[in-house]
């Protein structure tokens, strides 16, 4: 049955249903339980289940000791997650916010990325890290940045951001059961929003981008939360005449680059939207291997619409600036068709 | 059969040695085998802690690890194969010298970042108690790695989340160059350990019989308390941090005091203590290990280097999507 169901609520039923169904899997963060410590909590429902409730009651059916609240030391229980796989768990860890991994770095970029790799591919490491990205929520410069380059940047680890419940759902129960670890991306405000979404278990494969909007005059690439972004555009575009293209990679790390491609030998106009830095990020990636793989489909230049080169800011004013907008995008597309020069957002 | 096993302890650190010594003449005219950190000097502590282990328990290492992967009775021939960069290696040729592992044995890896393995040992042994399983871990580093986040860290976790790993800090009184009484914040490693609530022993690493006493007494401890311990080994390292390493910050004087404190020299003595007709056993073993090495460079010297799908192959495990 399919019903409603809310980005939080779908990855909570689909941690919930890859615990049932594996006494492998565990889920490990800070305040994933909530309450650890406090008798006084009556129910786990009164416990936080992580800042945002994504996590929120699975202690009630899984217990302390499948639902574990750990200490605030990411190299800690990153590591001990890398180490268990050894001993056959498949554990679930949570990073609280993307912008903390820098904490744990070292354990992913060179232990649960490199270890199969480096022992001559006889171990695998079916870790998953779930984390929060994304500006907009008057979070200030260290709980709202990005970083999927950063992890699509090193070989050994897949890299997943979706833009609704249904994706999230399915991408995150084929990521614990993936053999490798994955770093498992959301979008803090997505969490509320809700789309159609199956009941029971169902995958959806790592790698595979989607067609979110089928169009004939100009492909526009959303990431994540830019996806949504990109649709409410292509809608006003649409009134201008303008048949926009709108397509979500989904993962990153493999990224479904030939989906993309298709859609640009089909439009030859490229539009990239993504919320992070503009340098060294999938904006230019996306740009690049589109560069190398279908540059004699393009009839103009590819363009990146992108967040700024500066920390995201506090300040509401200047947090709405510095996300790109639904009148950017339409701004973008429309110059691009007219063959006009764009000034790059600064 | 006392001082059988007693010789067989002493073959086993002579290996290990021989291993050594036989790598770095080999890498005098061969540059091939990349980075190299010998165990030369440190016999005792590796030989001691790591046969006390059941064959199931798991084990890191850092990058100086050749007495660890002697110790845990890995084949030479893969390990020599490793160190050349062959197909043949306990890693592909992918990891080489600073890198061996043998999943068979259950010895997970050898980390090139000081204190990376401290969470993943402790993560190894949280997950076999989780699993129902009574296997421990023990985790190898050297004294060095106490000043990185990831000692403290994982060190925490074990104590919070009880997991039975014996930690073992490897003091070789360097880091790198360092000396530990200049890097060292207290007058030795243990005092590391001292706020929290974990046994936590030091011993001299260079005193086989007082290493194996430790370590068996530590090892029934984790694995009866299902919690970690701690053990501090006093050794040395008497060669550089790495092949080529001049090392001019060691004083003549200093070197001469450790140098007679060799483990296989006191260890010798002492099984003689007790026995003096095995003297002939000695130099029979030297030459029996150093035959060995040797065949197993000669072998391995010849065997296919990885191909290019190898080390394709070896960064993800592909399966079907969605099973």
């Amino acid at each position: 049955m399919t019903r409603q169901v809310t980005y939080k609520d779908a990855i909570n039923e689909a941690i919930r249903l890859e615990m049932r169904l594996d006494s492998s899997v565990i889920l490990i963060g800070e305040d994933v339980a909530g309450g650890a410590g406090n008798d006084h909590i009556p129910g786990a429902l009164d416990a936080w289940g992580g800042p945002f409730g994504v996590t929120k009651d699975l202690v009630t059916e899984f217990g302390r000791e499948r639902v574990i609240d750990s200490l605030l030391a990411e190299t800690g229980f990153i590591g001990a997650c890398i180490g268990a796989t050894f001993a056959g768990m498949r554990p679930i860890a949570e990073i609280m916010y993307s912008d903390f991994i820098g904490t744990s770095l070292d354990q992913i970029l060179n232990h649960a990325a490199k270890l199969r790799f480096t022992y001559g591919g006889k171990v695998s490491i079916p870790m998953v890290v779930r984390t929060v990205t994304g500006a907009g929520f008057r979070a200030a410069s260290e709980h709202s940045q990005m970083l999927i380059s950063i992890y699509s940047h090193i070989p050994g680890i897949k890299v997943i951001a979706p833009s609704n419940a249904y994706d999230a759902k399915g991408l995150l129960i084929a990521a614990i059961r993936d053999q490798n670890p994955v770093i498992f991306m959301e979008h803090k405000r997505l969490y509320m929003k809700k789309v159609d979404v199956p009941e029971g278990s169902y995958t959806i494969p790592i790698g595979v981008g989607d067609v979110k909007r089928k169009g004939k005059d100009i492909t526009i690439v959303g990431v994540q939360k830019m996806v949504l972004t990109a649709l409410d555009a292509a809608e006003q575009l649409a009134k201008q005449g303008i048949d926009a293209e709108v397509i979500d990679p989904r993962s990153y790390s493999p990224i479904d680059i030939d989906l993309i491609c298709e859609s640009v030998v089909k439009t030859g106009q490229l539009l990239i939207v993504d919320e992070s830095h503009p340098r060294c990020s999938i904006a230019t990636d996306i740009a690049g291997m589109v560069a190398d793989h279908a540059f004699s489909s393009l009839k103009g230049p590819i363009k990146t619409l992108t967040g700024l080169h500066t920390p995201v800011p506090f300040s509401p004013p200047l947090e709405d600036y510095f996300i790109p907008s639904i009148e950017n995008v339409i701004d973008y597309a429309v110059k691009m068709l007219r063959g006009e020069k764009i000034d790059q957002r600064n | 059969m006392f001082v059988k096993e007693m010789l067989a302890n002493w073959k086993l650190m002579s290996l290990s040695r021989e291993f050594d010594l036989y790598v770095k003449e080999f890498a005098k005219r061969d540059e091939s085998v990349g980075y190299l950190h010998t165990s030369i000097g440190q016999e005792a502590s590796s030989v001691g802690i790591i046969q006390q282990l059941r064959s199931d328990d798991w084990m890191t290492s850092t990058y100086r690890n050749h007495s660890h992967g002697v110790a845990r009775g890995l084949d030479i021939y893969r390990m020599v194969a490793e160190l050349l960069g062959r197909r043949t290696g306990y890693c592909k040729g992918l990891g080489g010298s600073m890198h061996i592992a043998d999943q068979e044995t259950n010895f997970i890896g050898s980390m090139g970042i000081v204190a990376g393995g401290i969470p993943i040992a402790t993560g190894a042994a949280w997950g076999s108690k989780m699993k129902g399983s009574d296997q421990i871990a023990l985790c190898l580093f050297g004294e060095g790695a106490v000043h990185q986040g990831a000692f403290h860290e994982g060190l925490e976790f074990a104590i919070k989340f009880k997991a039975p790993v014996l930690f073992v800090c490897e003091n070789n009184l360097y880091a790198e160059s360092t000396a530990s009484n200049y890097h060292l914040l207290h007058e030795s490693a243990i005092g590391y350990v001292e706020p929290f609530d974990i046994k936590a022993i030091k011993i001299d690493g260079n005193d086989y019989e007082a290493v194996e006493a430790a370590t068996k007494e530590c090892v029934e401890y984790v694995r009866k308390n299902k919690k970690p311990a701690f053990i501090e080994s006093m050794t040395y390292k008497l060669s550089g941090q790495y092949e080529g390493d001049a090392e001019t910050y060691k004083s003549a004087e200093e070197i001469a005091y450790w140098k007679a404190r060799d483990p296989l020299i006191s260890y010798k003595a002492r099984i003689l203590e007790i026995d003096p007709t095995v003297e002939t056993k000695f130099s029979d073993f030297e030459r029996e290990n150093q035959l060995h090495i040797s065949d197993a460079f000669e072998k391995a010297f010849n065997d296919p280097f990885p191909t290019i799908d190898d080390m394709h192959h070896a960064v993800y495990l592909e399966q079907e999507v969605g099973s």
